[in-house]
């Protein structure tokens, strides 16, 4: 099985809902540091003059699985969703390299860090922090 | 075990519904209980356990505002309040003790009636600079509170300065429903915001001329005959002298000021006015943010009244819906015995009262003893970030008697008090919500008080007790005044607290249409004053201007300068306007600035400005920069923004690194309702020295 976690640009409004709610499903409230595996991009429209900011994240295409030699990318049968074993990666940066979305970053120790697509929350049927905030319906799995 | 509890979240004032996962006494988790959650209160949890909360009861034992404090019971700070305020009454006299209320607003009424108790005229809250302005404006033109939009039948609705997608994400689907609807949505905002990118028709107004603007959106509606005769003619004083003055707004004038183009304006002009029902969505303190605000404000509503679009389905409504009446929200009256603060200055405010003090020059009357002496300041929520120039407000904190400030947080503010309260977050004590609709609803106490904090109805409540003040519904048990405030809607204490979510009232006021055919308006006139009679009636001693006359804040400082000479040195010295305050998705004032994962979302410090301008500047996105006031200099990062508007940069306040307020003046002030200009002062933008970011 295969899920998608998507953003609607169009109906993203830049509320930055979605980026603490990311946090706060995988860190605790002390952890001042912490950051959303969402990010925050510019969309802009010179003729209009206008731009906004609009928060993607992780799609979960997959494409990153196949560029992964030691094996720490994989897809989650049970919920379809592209999941990692930091244990087994190796830092190589090749994941990075291929995401359409420039979703995968790095943590201290150079191991790869991403959205989980809240899996704990998926497992217990619920949707994905980001989604479930959403006021605009702007994300979907 | 994890419980889940629901409430209404109240880190902003949109009180979204929400969901907190508690485990031992404690939240562990929120989830949106309606559509969804803004980045605020999906943070919440750093927003209840913040490091800045306040544990215990503090007494100062270092200098004023060297933030030295001791720890003692909330007993002990009790008695020394009590005991200090009351000498201040016998020494000074009631009149010298301030009480004063920031964020949030359900405890008002209490404090209110301390005061009251007390013998105090000085109630003050942070809606000295926020909101009461707009009321004003309303008041002096029809009388009453502002009547909000019908949205459910309006075919036009006009947001006048109001980026709802940022500022009140909850009414982000409500605004798209609309649209799918069919209703015409026009836009009013200098910079092209994601709730402008959606309107039919997009005027951008510099900041601070909507009063030119609507005059000359008046001026169409007049000159080709789209006013309501009927209404003007029986319901509006001044009617013909309005129609005189917009006369000379033309929409090519109109241009000139507003930099809207004159057939936008004419297009909107017919819009608002032939496809109606239409109805005008307002904004507490954007357009009363300038010099002119209430005349500015008194102009759009003017075009409520022309247009007969004043209490119709789908107009501006007194009462579009049926509402479960309660006690004490906007109830409770001001004692007026003695002379209050900002009385004498703006005389209109407290004409059409709004049972509170007008406060904007505390600081100056702390200092300089005149009218009369203050010398106590008894504050929940000080937060001195809601004055321009704010420094020198604590300057002046530092010089009172005695300061008490009752906080959740440790503020900066707090920092100058002799004693400091701990108050409870929302999450920790029963309150009922303000009036709003059918159902009457609270937020519960979820989770046991923060070490030592207390609700603070129950503080006002304790120093009364230990004060000798009695008052008629405080004297008993809070639970006893919560049944005073739900008795009018027939629901008890207990049913609610069952349903936490909301009840329906048991007795609800009807919903009204066209309420003035059978009630005058309360204006002197008992008609919509478009020539208000208050105003007219401080021309001489206050010069102000009955109709809803434009003074241009650009021209307005530059003849105060004295001569073309200095004007034009002035405008090469400071050729930007400064706009403050216009909301960030994740701040709200000051308090979430604390809050790491919202400060770490962007740059907390964030100037925007247009790329023409950062061009000319010889800027780039991610600069530090310098912006500088007349008045005062603050660094920040610049943001190059398409969507800001050419000549005008944005700047969010309450920043305790860069506070946006330090740059406008103290006395750059509306003369008719003492509020600041903080939508549109003078300022330049250079890079600092250290260079790029």
């Amino acid at each position: 099985m295969k899920v998608q976690i998507k953003t609607d640009t169009d109906k993203c409004v830049g509320c930055l809902a979605c980026m603490t709610a990311c946090i706060a499903a995988h860190y605790s409230f002390e952890d001042e540091d912490a950051e959303s595996f969402r990010s925050i991009r510019r969309l802009k429209d010179e003729k209009a003059g206008f731009q906004k900011n609009i928060c993607i994240s992780c799609t979960h295409c997959g494409g990153c699985i196949n560029v992964c030699k030691s094996g720490a990318i994989f897809r989650d049968e049970e919920t379809g969703l592209v999941l990692f074993d930091k244990a087994l990666c190796t830092g190589c940066k090749s994941c990075a390299e291929v995401c359409p979305v420039s979703a995968i970053s790095y943590d201290k120790e150079g191991k790869i860090k991403k959205c989980d697509g809240c899996v704990d929350r998926v497992r217990a049927g619920k949707a994905p922090a980001c989604v479930s905030v959403c006021y605009m319906k702007a994300i979907s799995i | 075990m994890t419980e889940i509890r629901q409430t209404f979240c109240s880190i902003c004032s949109s009180d979204c519904p929400m969901k907190c996962l508690i485990e031992d006494g404690r939240i562990v988790g929120v989830e949106p209980a309606g559509g969804g959650l803004c980045s605020k209160g999906a943070a919440a949890l750093q927003y209840v356990y913040n490091k800045d909360r306040i544990k215990t009861a503090l007494k100062r034992v270092g200098e004023k505002g060297s933030g030295k404090f001791e720890a003692v019971s909330m007993d002990e700070a009790l008695s020394i309040t009590a005991k200090r305020l009351l000498e201040l009454r016998e020494k000074y006299g009631p009149e010298s003790v301030v009480f004063y209320a920031g964020y949030p607003k359900w405890f008002r009424p209490a404090l209110l009636r301390f005061s009251n108790a007390f013998g105090s005229p000085n109630f003050c809250t942070e809606s000295s600079t926020c909101f009461q302005a707009y009321a004003l404006s309303w008041a002096l033109t029809f009388g009453g509170k502002p009547a909000g939009p019908d949205l459910k039948n309006c075919r036009t609705l006009v947001l006048w300065s109001r980026n709802i997608f940022h500022s009140d994400i909850k009414m982000g689907p409500v605004l798209r429903d609309l649209k799918k609807r069919g209703v015409k949505i026009i836009d009013v905002d200098p910079r092209n915001t994601v709730t402008a990118r959606e309107a039919d028709i997009r005027l951008d107004p510099i900041p601070g001329t909507d009063g030119a603007l609507a005059l000359a959106m008046g001026n169409v509606i007049i000159k080709e005959g789209l006013y309501d005769k009927a209404f003007t003619e029986k319901y509006v004083y001044g009617f013909k002298e309005y129609c005189d003055y917009a006369r000379g707004f033309t929409p090519e004038k109109a241009q000139e000021i507003t930099g809207v183009g004159a057939a936008k304006i004419i297009e909107a002009a017919r819009l608002y006015a032939k496809n109606s029902p239409s109805a005008i969505m307002f904004s507490a303190s954007p357009v009363v943010h300038n010099i002119n605000g209430v005349q500015n404000y008194r102009a759009v509503e003017a075009l409520i009244a022309i247009t007969g679009n004043y209490d119709i389905e789908g107009g501006n409504r007194v009462r579009a819906a049926a509402a479960a009446p309660l006690n004490e929200f906007g109830k409770v009256i001001r004692k007026k015995e003695s002379e209050a603060i900002g009385q004498r200055e703006f005389p209109a405010w407290f004409d059409c009262s709004c049972e509170e003090a007008q406060c904007i020059h505390l600081g100056r009357q702390i200092l300089t003893g005149e009218p009369y002496p203050l010398k106590g300041l008894f504050a929940m929520g000080m937060n001195h970030r809601m004055w321009p120039k704010p420094s020198k407000l604590n300057e002046a904190l530092s010089r009172l008697e005695f300061y008490v400030d009752t906080d959740i947080f440790m503020s900066e503010s707090a920092k100058y008090a002799d004693i400091i309260l701990p108050a409870q977050s929302f999450f920790e004590h029963d309150e009922i919500l303000p009036q709003r609709g059918e159902a009457v609803r609270m937020r519960p106490a979820i989770i046991p008080p923060y070490g030592d904090a207390e609700n603070d109805i129950v503080i006002i409540q304790r120093l009364m007790k230990l004060m000798g003040l009695s008052d008629d519904v405080l004297s008993g048990s809070y639970d006893e005044y919560m049944e005073y405030i739900l008795s009018p809607s027939g629901v008890s204490l207990k049913e609610l607290r069952n349903k936490p979510e909301g009840v329906p009232g048991k007795n609800l006021i009807k919903p009204v249409v066209k309420s003035y055919e059978t009630k005058r308006f309360s204006t002197p006139s008992g008609k919509v004053e478009l020539y208000s009679l208050v105003l007219e009636k401080y021309r001489e001693s206050q010069g102000y201007e009955p109709l809803p006359h434009y003074t241009d804040f650009r021209e307005k400082t530059a003849r105060k300068l004295g001569s073309r000479e200095k004007a034009e040195e002035f405008k090469k010295s400071y050729p930007l306007i400064l706009n403050t305050g216009s909301r960030r998705p994740q701040f709200f004032h000051s308090r979430t600035y604390r809050m790491s994962w919202l400060k770490n979302l962007e740059e907390a410090s964030l100037v925007e400005m247009h790329p023409d301008d950062a061009n000319e500047r010889g800027l780039r996105d991610g600069d530090r920069v310098n912006i500088s006031s007349p008045v005062g200099s603050i660094e920040a990062f610049l943001s190059v923004n398409l969507s800001c508007h050419p000549r005008v940069v944005n700047i969010y306040h309450g920043n305790e690194s860069a506070d946006a307020n330090e740059l406008i003046p103290e006395d750059y002030l509306d003369p008719v309702s003492g509020f600041p200009g903080f939508k549109s002062y003078f300022c330049e933008v250079r890079k600092t020295d250290e260079g790029s970011n």
